[in-house]
């Protein structure tokens, strides 16, 4: 189990509490290594998400480098886990901060911004994953695990285990899909989930309940 | 036996640690609601626990990188001139800039010492002519590179500076350098140029 792993994939500044206030409290997790190799500009670092963005707006392209040193991790992660391989997951990833910068004159700062850059990695990976199937990285746990070793034989089954989740995840209808990934892997609340993908609190839980049964099911199959 | 097993709302809510106290208590004497409890657990567990596989640490810069090359990208078009290639660079708008600036320099400031210039400088007649030199020029000849070289200086120095420091003898000094070849390739471009119906 790795919850901490799992949950530690929450956005920075998700609630927008924190989102305000990333300083403050426990704060947003941030990118560990995100500052080496980064130029960001003295002062710009402790000013919260939306003064950012109003920075980038008023000409001051080096706040956005800094949200995506900020947001970049969580985003690759949603786009990982739709995806299923590092190629799409960074091109997508790319992808979703280019269209946050082209539509940033939309963002209203009602919702935190994680949300809103949630709400365009999902609409970019449903699009992207529209009329493909995602094509996992190949884990061919034979070949990666040193059988001589004693904890083999669990990193096989782990392994084996891993790769029938994420065939069973990619199975899901899209909206499902998407609840699972920002539920379980983001831990975002029902409520935020709705935000993102503009649907009624009721109608995630309805699909994350339905999700987490279809899922049963496809990880059930696929022990037979 | 229960009148009423719990809906799937809160199942989920307990599933998920949440759920009113009576509710729970009913998922620990119902069989049935236990084992949707249990059996969802198990599932979201096993789901949980898979990670995504951590990048290298010179990934995130690297996808910074990215980020930032391919939004100055869209911003600047001009700057992919250098590394994309002619039709990128002749399609942007800042060729016309540049011709005109050229073509302004030569008109407002050129005095030439010997007429004799003048007649390299003659436009050859007709559209044959002009596709000829295009042509010729687009396949790589020094006219070519010559500007090349100019939009790049262009670009780095903005525009109105480059026009609005025209000086007298400038546009003779750019001229007297350039080859017959490069000459011809200017004035060629120029004309193609202007004669596109401005965007
Ligand atoms: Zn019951």
């Amino acid at each position: 189990m790795e919850e901490a792993g799992g949950l530690a994939a929450t956005w920075p500044g998700l609630e927008p509490a924190h989102a305000a206030r990333p300083e403050a409290g426990r704060g947003p997790v941030r990118d560990h290594e995100s500052h080496d190799g980064v130029e960001t500009s003295p002062g710009l670092e402790h000013l919260d998400d939306v003064t950012l963005v109003d920075a980038v707006r008023s000409g001051r392209r080096e706040a956005f480098d800094l949200l995506v040193v900020r947001h970049r991790r969580a985003v690759y992660q949603v786009c990982y886990r739709f995806t299923g391989n590092h190629e799409d997951a960074s091109d997508l990833s790319q992808e979703v901060f280019l269209r946050a910068y082209r539509g940033l004159t939309s963002f209203k700062g009602s919702a935190a911004f994680a949300t809103w850059l949630y709400r365009i990695a999902v609409n970019a990976c449903l699009s992207r994953s529209a009329g493909q199937k995602p094509q996992a990285d190949v884990l061919d746990p034979d070949r990666h695990v040193d059988t001589a070793h004693v904890a083999a034989d669990v990193a096989l089954a782990r392994s084996r285990m891993a790769a029938r989740v994420r065939a069973a995840v990619a199975q899901l209808p899209r909206k499902q899909r998407a609840t699972v990934i920002l539920r379980v892997y983001h831990d975002l609340p029902h409520e935020q989930i709705a935000k993102v993908l503009g649907s009624s609190v009721g109608a995630v839980k309805a699909n994350f309940f339905h999700a987490v049964r279809n899922l049963r099911r496809l990880l059930g199959e696929a022990e037979n | 036996m229960w009148a009423r097993h719990l809906s799937r709302e809160v199942l989920l809510a307990v599933v998920e640690g949440g759920g009113d106290v009576p509710d729970r208590e009913h998922v620990e004497r119902c069989d049935r609601c236990r084992r949707d409890v249990d059996a969802l657990r198990a599932t979201l567990a096993a789901v949980r626990d898979v990670e995504v596989p951590e990048p290298s640490p010179l990934f995130w810069d690297h996808l910074s990188a990215r980020i930032s090359q391919s939004i100055a990208d869209e911003e600047a078009p001009a700057s992919a001139a250098r590394t994309v290639g002619v039709p990128a660079w002749r399609s942007g708008l800042w060729l016309t800039g540049v011709a005109t600036a050229v073509a302004l320099a030569v008109m407002v400031t050129w005095q030439p010492a010997d007429r004799s210039t003048l007649a390299t400088l003659s436009v050859p007649n007709g559209e044959a002519g002009w596709a000829a030199e295009a042509t010729a020029v687009e396949q790589g000849d020094t006219g070519w590179e010559f500007l090349v070289n100019l939009a790049v200086v262009a670009e780095e120095e903005s525009w109105g500076e480059l026009v609005g420091g025209v000086q007298p003898g400038m546009a003779d000094r750019a001229l007297q350098a350039l080859s017959d070849a490069e000459r011809t390739a200017l004035i060629g471009l120029l004309e193609i140029e202007m004669r596109q119906p401005s965007s």
